[in-house]
């Protein structure tokens, strides 16, 4: 009976102290959590459970018309918005006010005005940048807030689009890739030869500073623009061929623009492995001049943008960047088995890498990739 | 009798006391465990994605593709052309692969030549090996003087009416073609593709991948599991006048894809080749009018 006490007298608190913490603890988690979704997701609406007509969402169901009920393709404005027709300018009042009259008539300031306009007063038409906000010269929202994902086939567009081009060597008749990355007017094309189709009609080189990440540059180390290469923000690349018959069609809005779980703001440069890689680098004489497929090896079979990856692997820096220099074009490069030496004493990888990737052990995948023994490269990831 | 009651007691007390201290130490370690938090719904998704093959490109098998057939003695890289690369060996997928053998598709001329396409317009086509008109930019020269196509032309001034603008009409040129002339030998051809491959996933159950070889003809399929696979174009890829069909067997093994960059699997027309794996046979003959 005396043991049977002392059990329950030394397991009782125990066992109470053991399950009273982790509730306490996801508890407070899960409360925490609820309350940045709430701080977040939605302001403090003036009255109790009052909608925020500062804010305008595609999610609400009585938004989630046919796109053509209120975007007009192309707007009115297109002539002086844009280059070429398209969507630039927010649905007329028209689109609002039938639902929203009492919101729109609310005072001298209605908040429903803040939507789209710069001021909320009869008298301001101004607007805010629509489409193209990076491009236009109007105001732009303080938040780059996105209410869609875009859905982008590559393979599809690899297949028709990504064609070879005349090169100088054309005249012996052969012929060549154009990079995406280089001049058109370099040396290996020949100017006066047909503009083929390629990755560039959408990636071009990043001529923008990049906007630091949260919590700075990682070491530092500040990239170049021409570091990256840019994506589409705007329909010029798409309404060229998709403008009619070619689905999905300009007024088919839901053909690319997909409604997302949630308003995010969209990252602004991927986060790389090795940031030190200038796309339009490769010494004085800009080398990496390799197809994008050559180290993008996975593109070519992307149905979608969802979970795409740029998929680089190290094979394709072995290519140029190895010790075998009697068969190198590029006796001065850098190589990779010159890294894995030096940091085997200054335990870090500089070259290609900023501080928070190459102070890490090398993985196997480098030595695998110079035919180095496995024990030079420790990391199993 | 009593005795055997005492000396039942003291087994009695001692099973309850074992009981009370497993029921304990249960209560404990489940609770210790306790539901799983966000903290440990998190750590399992990580240790998710390291698992993934994807992501690490570890646990998973590669292959480099190599096209190199050979025309006129001399060795092309076969660039721009899409392979597939289907799971099981060369028996398991044999009805698949004498289905495509006895598929004749219409070749790029053929169809052309079949819809009253204009012959500037099919040599424009056969100048950049395009299958459709999006893939290299149309100019002026394009619409005038000897080698001016008919198409583009009448697109031109359709888009000028249109835009109100030379620029956009010339830019946006192939809005205003048919749809035949846009891209029609390219859908076909899908349309073709796409029957094979959903047999092909029909037979062996698993995704069929399909990517597109570079400038030099190299092209990789990642994410592999080990074991055999037939890499195939599906259809003859045209080759001056002949047109070739591969169907290789290869045996994918657990490996990095940077192994597989060093050895490629070399697909050619070599008749004297080890493992013959591809059949060529001359293209139908769809010459111009009044050649």
């Amino acid at each position: 009976m005396l043991r049977r006490i002392i059990t329950i007298t030394l397991l009782a608190p125990l066992a109470l102290a053991m399950f009273v913490y982790p509730r306490l603890s996801s508890t407070a988690r899960v409360f925490q959590a609820r309350q940045q979704r709430r701080a977040t997701a939605r302001p403090a609406p003036s009255g109790k459970n009052a909608p925020d007509y500062s804010k305008f969402s595609h999610r609400s169901r009585s938004h989630q018309q046919a796109c053509a009920s209120c975007h007009k393709t192309p707007t009115a404005n297109w002539r002086v918005a844009r280059s070429f027709p398209d969507i630039a300018d927010y649905p007329g009042h028209e689109s609002c006010v039938g639902c929203h009259r009492q919101q729109f008539f609310n005072g001298a300031r209605p908040t429903i005005c803040t939507i789209c306009h710069t001021g909320a007063s009869p008298r301001d038409q101004l607007r805010f940048a629509f489409g193209q906000p990076k491009a236009a010269r109007q105001a732009n929202k303080l938040l780059d807030l996105r209410q869609f994902i875009i859905e982008f086939p590559h393979d599809k567009h690899q297949d028709v689009i990504a064609r070879l081009a005349p090169s100088q060597k054309s005249m012996r008749g052969e012929l060549a890739f154009v990079p995406a990355s280089f001049n058109l007017k370099g040396s290996m094309t020949d100017e006066k030869g047909p503009q083929f189709n390629n990755c560039a009609v959408c990636h071009e080189t990043n001529r923008r500073q990049p906007d630091a990440p949260k919590g700075g540059w990682p070491g530092a180390f500040v990239p170049v623009p021409e570091t990256f290469k840019t994506a589409p923000t705007s329909h010029a690349s798409c309404f060229n061929c998709h403008w009619k018959s070619q689905p999905p069609t300009a007024d088919d809005c839901a053909g690319c623009h997909k409604l997302a779980a949630a308003a995010f703001v969209p990252q602004s440069w991927p986060t790389r492995l090795s940031a030190r890689f200038i796309h339009e680098g490769g010494g004085p004489n800009k080398d990496h001049i390799a197809e994008c497929t050559t180290c993008h090896i996975n593109i070519t079979k992307a149905s979608t943008l969802r979970g795409l990856m740029p998929d680089v692997p190290i094979g394709s820096c072995a290519a140029c960047h190895n010790n075998d220099k009697q068969g190198n074009t590029y006796k001065q490069i850098t190589t990779i088995e010159m890294e894995l030496d030096q940091s085997e004493k200054t335990h870090s990888c500089h070259y290609c890498h900023t501080p928070d990737v190459g102070r890490k052990e090398a993985p196997r995948s480098h030595c695998l990739a110079v035919g180095w023994p496995l024990t030079k490269c420790k990391n199993t990831q | 009798m009593n005795l055997s009651s005492s000396a039942k007691f003291p087994r009695t007390r001692l099973q309850r006391g074992h009981l009370v201290f497993i029921f304990f130490a249960l209560a404990s370690c489940l609770l210790i465990i306790g539901p799983p938090t966000a903290r440990t719904a998190s750590v399992i998704s990580q240790t998710t994605t390291a698992q993934n093959p994807a992501s690490t490109g570890r646990a998973s098998g590669a292959l480099r593709i190599r096209a190199w057939p050979k025309l006129d003695g001399e060795t092309r890289k076969l660039d721009r052309k899409r392979f597939f690369l289907i799971k099981g060996s060369l028996a398991e997928n044999q009805p698949l692969i004498e289905k495509m053998n006895q598929t004749r598709p219409l070749t790029r001329d053929c169809y052309y030549r079949g819809i009253g396409a204009s012959e500037p317009l099919i040599k424009w086509l056969t100048k950049g090996d395009c299958e459709s008109v999006y893939c290299r930019e149309v100019s002026m020269e394009d619409l005038s003087g000897n080698e001016a196509v008919p198409e583009f032309q009448l697109a031109y001034a359709r888009g000028q009416k249109e835009f109100g603008s030379r620029d956009v009409a010339l830019k946006w040129l192939t809005v205003n073609l048919r749809e035949e002339i846009r891209n029609g030998f390219y859908r076909q051809q899908q349309q073709t593709l796409r029957a094979l491959v959903q047999e092909a996933e029909a037979v062996s159950k698993a995704k069929v991948q399909s990517v597109m070889t570079d400038r030099k003809g190299s092209a990789y399929f990642t994410d592999l599991e080990p074991g055999p696979y037939v890499v195939s174009n599906l259809l003859p890829t045209e080759l001056g006048k002949v047109g070739i069909l591969w169907n290789c067997e290869v045996e994918i093994k657990s490996r990095e894809a940077s192994i597989a960059m060093i050895r490629a699997f070399q697909l050619t027309n070599d008749p004297n080749a080890p493992k013959k794996c591809f059949v060529e046979r001359e293209l139908p003959s769809c010459a111009a009018p009044g050649k």
